[in-house]
């Protein structure tokens, strides 16, 4: 606006003359500097919007943990574009169905199984070969490797991450040594927490109920521009299965298999720069795990229970350095320590002794990646990066000493789409390690063919094996006794007594050929949605280690080769206020004995050992209903047929009532879970006195 | 200097400035007069030629500069477009004035007497407070997309969906009430969650996802900025839970899909307006344009695995539901 001042009224027809020539051209007076710059429509108009700071894409959203399918290749990929199955189970579905423990996650998952071969030690499979851990999964707690060290078995009792903290658990079911070497062997489990930055506030959660299960979950956190952090705390307490057989007596006992940890965790993120950012971890696990007095064995004339002092803790940080939203990298280092104190007073049965002897073994791993991901286009994309691991141990009883073994690999993964309708990946790991002969190289080569908008076709071959690991390679047991009584027999003391193993040390790597044709479609239905994943695979497993794992009875070897086919089904329908999700697997395994001359009774033994929670046919049925006053239920059915000694099935129902308010939010859940099936169906010591558990929970967030 | 005034008295210089001056006056009004009876006395359609109609732009020349150029192709040869000048304004009263933005809003509003106006590229905040003044005629096409549409934009791409989220600023709760009741008209529950402060927004926002099955994004600045949308997106996104709205900008950003209307499309709204007031001297009552466009970031729906239906079916999903809606309330 012209305004007349003391100067204008001066020069009153000048401005007179000014306000006249102007009038019949203001377009073209007000800035002809403006009509040069020729913006887009679209940008003026966006100009005049809040947002005008926005940047003109979304790159950070690349390098987040968005839910795209991340676990695979190591790229954020739909599931369009996907070279392979991947389960995806969202923190939020764990906590509706009201499931009270990591592993119950699995049963989710089709083709999974869990269930407890021992004692109250669970272990989770895909497609079997279990004979007493589960060796050939990758585990992994964001991208921290989480199986034990050299044992390779997975402790889920006392992994350092709380239910309420994770955000989603991919699980990419198929080989995948090509982006995360060996020990991805059948399949990759991710365990990805919530962001700290997602977490801001309070968070308090607890529940009770049969087989003296008690938890109480704490968590704090704060989110700013450069740091957010979270601080949890969790109890987890269990009384385990309630009776056993006595092998003598074949009375049934009760169980003294539970458990009681603490955990801490401590999650940060740290804004450095628009580029730079660092994300730091660190946790401590401490607690006890019970052990039975009657699983030790009864040659060691145990005086106690041989409960395990657990106290493990891991530190990690990540650098991540966004160079532009095409190329970005992290580096990632982080240290583990699992220490297992595990001593009892034994007197063995007739050999006029008494003394102390453990089990106690401190693992240690080191671990660094650098993954560098590229983006030449929408159409070309690679992953590429480096790892290098070191394994320790020290265990005077499994190793009679210290040791570790080392592994180095390059991978990479280049995704490309030469037409919308057709995404092709290329994937492969090379791995040298202390535990292979030689260096392998592990590929994966798969066509996703778009049959329409929402529909895939895939086609995966892949190739992956497992190197032995350092217990089933190297055992060195035996007992070495201490504060030997009586006086008479202190010649023992600091010596290994009784029967001894030395692994032979000439085991060969695992391996796989894996053939996977599966269809990923989504569907609009009748105001619903419905996904569905059906996948078909055709396993080759050759040079299975197979065999007995005790020290008095050892013989593992190259000795089993197994053919797995079937199909997987992974389907859910999501209507306004309720959620159906089925899952289904059927799976047929021929098993050959490969190994040395033995009778036919022993070289089937050999496959069923590896086979104890190969389940023929194996599923979910998930059924989440909101109702009116904010009341909603969940039903779920899980159901694995054919275990080592029978069926395993259940039946949960979840009934809560949430409560929102502008300030707090807070709800109380009841948790029945009836088990349908007569027997356990793995060991016969897992023993619950009632059929029928009743849990109760209760939370509040602000 | 001294000299000269000493040689011409006091009372010649002053009466010749008075008549310097006058003449200049003369010569406007003449000008603005002769113009002003020719368009009087002009027999139709000539006359047509010299309808006016002022622009007060915003503090972006470039936007000013593409609306009018917009706007006057709309309105043809027969009216011209011009730049708002205040005394221009004032001296000519029956001027309609076309205000871009809320600051040439609150510049025109303060005129006296107030012009005629139509304002654009305002929200209804910014037009509440002019509404309802004696001797205002005061019309406006609001930027923002109706949160109603949104909402249904949501539902639409989310059909298993029925709860909605909205992050407000505390205290204003109460504004979202008829949203409330409208809502619920379409079997959409939708809830607020007060934001008590810039360091509980993130908090606020995990308790509001936990509730929604998708946020419904108000255009309130204070919430939704470039600051903050990162973390807003990166949080929902996180839980599987969707963003609408609460502009086209925020698509761009990483928000899954809102509503918008194109300056092409308000231009031609306006246009509308402007001649039926050339025609009738009456504006309609200030609204949300009822034609718009959808705008969807395709990556994101990939991403996560959200089958998005066409952005034309969207809108036209949107117009049925609305029109079945206002079709039930008037049987």
């Amino acid at each position: 606006m012209i305004s007349l001042t003391s100067t204008a009224r001066k020069q009153p027809c000048l401005i007179a003359g000014l306000v006249i020539t102007a009038l019949p051209y203001p377009a073209h007076a007000v800035d002809e500097r403006a009509q040069d710059s020729a913006l887009p429509p679209e940008r003026i108009v966006a100009a005049l919007d809040v947002s005008d700071t926005f940047q003109p894409d979304y790159g950070f959203l690349l390098e987040e943990p968005v839910p795209q399918v991340l676990t695979t290749t190591k790229l954020r990929q739909p599931k369009s574009r996907v070279p392979g199955t991947t389960t995806i189970i969202q923190g939020e579905l764990i906590r509706d169905l009201g499931i009270l423990n990591l592993v119950e996650v699995f049963r989710l998952v089709p083709g999974m199984t869990m269930g407890h071969v021992g004692s109250n030690s669970p272990v989770a499979s895909y497609h079997g070969t279990v004979a007493y851990d589960q060796r050939r999964l990758q585990v992994q707690i964001d991208g921290r490797t989480a199986y034990q060290p050299n044992l390779a078995g997975v402790d889920w009792n006392t992994m350092p991450v709380a239910l309420e903290n994770i955000e989603r658990i991919e699980i990419s079911r198929g080989p995948n040594a090509a982006a995360y070497g060996i020990n991805a062997f059948l399949g990759t489990i991710n365990i990805i927490t919530r962001s700290p930055e997602d977490t801001q506030g309070v968070n308090i959660r607890t529940s009770y109920g049969s087989r003296g299960h008690r938890k109480v979950f704490g968590s704090v956190g704060h989110s700013s521009d450069r740091y957010n952090w979270r601080l949890s705390y969790q109890r987890a307490e269990e009384d385990g299965y309630d009776s056993q057989i006595d092998n003598d007596s074949l009375r049934v006992v009760p169980f003294h298999d539970g458990y009681n940890l603490d955990f801490f965790n401590y999650d940060a993120h740290a804004s450095l720069s628009a580029r730079h950012s660092l994300e730091l971890r660190a946790g401590a696990t401490d607690g006890e795990d019970e052990e039975d007095i009657r699983r030790i064995g009864d040659e060691f004339g145990a005086q106690q229970h041989p409960d395990i002092d657990v106290r493990d803790y891991y530190l990690q940080a990540r650098w991540n350095y966004i160079q532009s939203d095409r190329h970005f990298l992290h580096i990632q280092a982080s240290y583990q320590d699992y220490n297992r104190r595990q001593r009892w007073r034994a007197c063995p049965p007739g050999a006029g002794f008494c003394a102390d002897v453990n089990q106690d073994i401190f693992e240690s791993r080191q671990e660094f990646e650098l993954q560098d991901t590229l983006m030449l286009s929408p159409d070309l994309r690679m992953v590429s990066g480096l790892g290098y691991r070191k394994d320790s141990f020290d265990s005077d009883t499994y190793f009679n000493g210290e040791g570790a073994n080392y592994q180095s690999r390059v991978f990479a993964n280049i995704e490309y789409t030469p037409v919308n309708w057709l995404t092709f990946n290329v994937g492969g790991n090379w791995e040298d390690s202390t535990t292979l002969e030689d260096d392998v190289f592990s590929p994966r080569i798969a066509a996703n063919f778009q049959l329409a908008d929402d529909q895939t076709l895939r086609f995966v071959f892949s190739k992956a094996v497992r190197s032995p690991d350092a217990f089933e390679q190297d055992a060195d047991w035996g007992y070495r006794v201490s504060h030997v009584t009586p006086d008479a027999a202190s010649a023992l003391e600091g010596t290994r007594v009784g029967p001894q193993l030395q692994a032979s040390g000439t085991l060969r790597e695992e391996r796989i050929i894996s053939r996977e044709i599966s269809y990923f479609g989504q569907f609009r239905a009748g105001g619903g949605l419905l996904s569905t994943e059906i996948k078909y695979f055709y396993d080759h497993l050759r040079d299975i280690i197979s065999g007995d794992i005790s020290v008095d009875d050892w013989n593992l070897a190259n000795n089993v080769a197994l053919d797995q086919q079937g199909v997987e089904l992974e389907a859910s329908l999501e209507y306004p206020d309720t959620q159906f999700r089925l899952t289904y697997a059927y799976m047929d395994q021929d098993g050959e004995y490969t190994g040395g001359p033995v009778v036919a009774s022993d070289a089937q033994r050999f496959i069923d050992l590896e086979s104890r929670l190969t389940a023929e046919h194996s599923g979910s049925f998930v059924w989440v209903q909101r109702y009116g006053f904010d009341i909603s239920s969940a039903l779920a059915f899980y159901m694995a047929d054919q275990l080592r000694r029978g069926d395993f099935q259940r039946v949960d129902l979840r009934l809560v009532k949430n409560v929102y308010t502008p300030r707090i939010n807070y709800d109380v859940a009841v948790i029945f879970q009836h088990y349908l099936h007569g027997i356990p169906p793995l060991s016969r010591n897992n023993i619950l006195s009632n059929d029928h558990q009743v849990f109760v929970e209760a939370g509040v967030r602000f | 200097m001294s000299n000269s005034n000493n040689q011409i008295p006091g009372w010649f210089s002053a009466v010749t400035g008075r008549l310097v001056t006058l003449f200049c006056l003369l010569l406007v009004a003449s000008v603005l007069g002769l113009s002003s009876a020719a368009r009087a006395q002009a027999p139709e359609p000539s006359a047509q030629f010299f309808r006016t109609v002022l622009v007060a732009g915003s503090d972006n020349t470039a936007f000013n500069l593409r609306f009018m150029d917009l706007l006057q192709n709309q309105l043809g040869s027969r009216v011209k477009v011009r730049t708002y000048t205040e005394a221009f304004s004032l001296s000519h009263p029956d001027l309609l004035v076309v205000a871009l933005g809320s600051n040439a809003l609150s510049q025109v509003q303060q005129q006296s007497p107030r012009p005629a106006t139509l304002a654009l590229m305002v929200d209804e905040n910014q037009v509440a407070a002019y509404l309802g003044r004696e001797r205002t005629t005061l019309s406006a096409i609001y930027h923002n997309p109706p949160l109603i549409r949104q909402a249904l934009l949501g539902k639409l791409i989310l059909p298993q969906g029925n709860q909605v989220a909205l992050l407000v600023q505390a205290g204003e709760e109460a504004r979202y009430d008829p949203l409330l009741e409208e809502l619920a008209r379409f079997e959409l529950e939708a809830r607020v969650f007060p934001v008590q402060g810039e360091d509980a927004l993130i908090a606020t926002l995990a308790r509001a996802l936990s509730f929604g099955d998708f946020l419904l994004a108000v255009p309130d600045s204070a919430i939704y900025n470039a600051r903050t949308i990162k973390h807003i997106l990166l949080t929902a996104y996180r839980r599987n839970r969707i963003v609408i709205g609460p502009g086209r900008a925020f698509v761009r950003a990483g928000v899954l899909a809102s509503s918008y209307t194109s300056l092409e499309t308000v231009t031609a709204i306006a246009a509308e307006r402007v001649r039926q007031f050339l025609d009738d001297g009456s504006l309609a009552p200030p609204g949300h344009p009822e034609r718009f466009e959808i705008d969807v970031n395709r990556q994101v729906a990939r991403s996560l695995n959200i089958p998005v239906p066409d952005t034309d079916e969207l809108a036209q999903g949107i117009n049925a539901l609305l029109q079945n809606d206002a079709g039930s309330d008037n049987p």
